[in-house]
């Protein structure tokens, strides 16, 4: 289906990343190029561990996260990174996220414009 | 501000956060270390003109023409392989680099401007501060590109720091002042790239 016979398809909206949790674990590596650890990304997004551990599992299958096991001193420690590929899907998921809020603002605007000249004088 | 506009300015911070804190892959290693291969070829070129008599504003002439051949080379390169590697995220990175690289080209612009213009007996001065400007750079891109950029960017300071010495007792500006700190730093730079391109895997 071609861009312009449905100009409101927003087929670019990934479902992976339209679910208000992993919008937030995803939102919150975005702006940690080295990452975060499971400790912080769970107080960042207000989540539990078995929620958090399960996103990000789906994250992961799908190749958008990447889970590094390992230890910090003799604790175990986990580090989430987004990939290449999660960044430049979480790119282009923004891209049309913007775009759909631009659009129902310029249809809000318009919306206001016509009420107001409908309205007696 | 309507619940829209917010949602727009909290979009647009992401994407801000977001090119931030992505490495940014547009500078290709080869064309970074051409960039130094020109640097010591106008160095040399330069000091053979030099033995024939002093190079006076020819010399800053010189340099300020290199470097927008060398930005320019960076620049076409940079824009091609944003797109190619960056994709959807292109633009986004390029207007992030570029905020980050306006400020200094400026500043870059300005101070050779205003001394060549009010005071062009202290011109010496330049590269010491070129190389101070370039290493400042490479410090705050540290987030943007690989870590060890710092290693360049070091040498830039270390350099920069030796020319300014070095012009203070002169009181001319020589060549090498320019040639063996540029073409030194930018194959550092090229090889800090091409080294993390092959630990990435990516080009």
């Amino acid at each position: 289906m071609g861009g312009n016979e449905a100009p409101f398809a927003y087929e670019g909206l990934d479902r992976i990343f339209h679910e208000r949790a992993r919008l937030g674990i995803v939102t919150s590596l975005a702006g940690h190029a080295e990452g975060l650890g499971f400790a912080e990304l769970k107080m960042l997004c207000g989540l539990t561990d078995g929620n958090l551990s399960r996103h990000l599992q789906v994250l992961e299958e799908a190749g958008l996260v990447n889970l590094d096991k390992g230890y910090e001193g003799k604790r175990p420690f986990t580090r989430c990174i987004l990939t290449d590929t999660g960044r430049d899907r979480f790119a282009a998921y923004l891209d049309v996220l913007s775009e759909v809020v631009r659009k129902a603002s310029q249809a809000n605007a318009g919306a206001r414009k016509s009420s107001s000249k409908a309205r007696p004088v | 501000m309507s619940e829209i506009d917010r949602a727009l300015s909290e979009l647009a911070f992401i994407q801000d956060r977001f090119a931030a804190s992505t490495r940014f892959r547009g500078l290709a290693p080869l064309a970074v270390a051409a960039t130094g291969v020109i640097a010591l070829l106008v160095a040399a070129t330069e000091s053979i003109a030099a033995t024939r008599g002093p190079l006076g504003s020819d010399f800053v002439a010189t340099w300020v023409a290199t470097a927008i051949v060398a930005a320019g080379l960076l620049g076409v390169e940079a824009l091609g392989r944003a797109r190619r590697l960056h994709a959807g995220m292109a633009e986004m990175m390029l207007a992030s680099t570029l905020r980050l690289l306006l400020p200094f080209g400026a500043a870059g612009a300005v101070i050779t401007f205003v001394i060549m213009r009010a005071a062009p007996d202290v011109a010496w001065i330049l590269p010491g501060l070129w190389q101070m400007l370039v290493a400042l750079l490479g410090f705050s891109a540290v987030g943007t590109l690989p870590k060890a950029i710092m290693w360049p960017a070091g040498w830039y300071f270390l350099s920069g720091t030796v020319t300014l010495l070095l012009g203070a007792y002169s009181g001319t500006p020589d060549p090498w002042m320019m040639g063996a700190p540029f073409g030194v730093g930018q194959l550092l730079v090229a090889f800090v790239l091409q080294r993390e391109g092959a630990i990435d895997g990516g080009e």
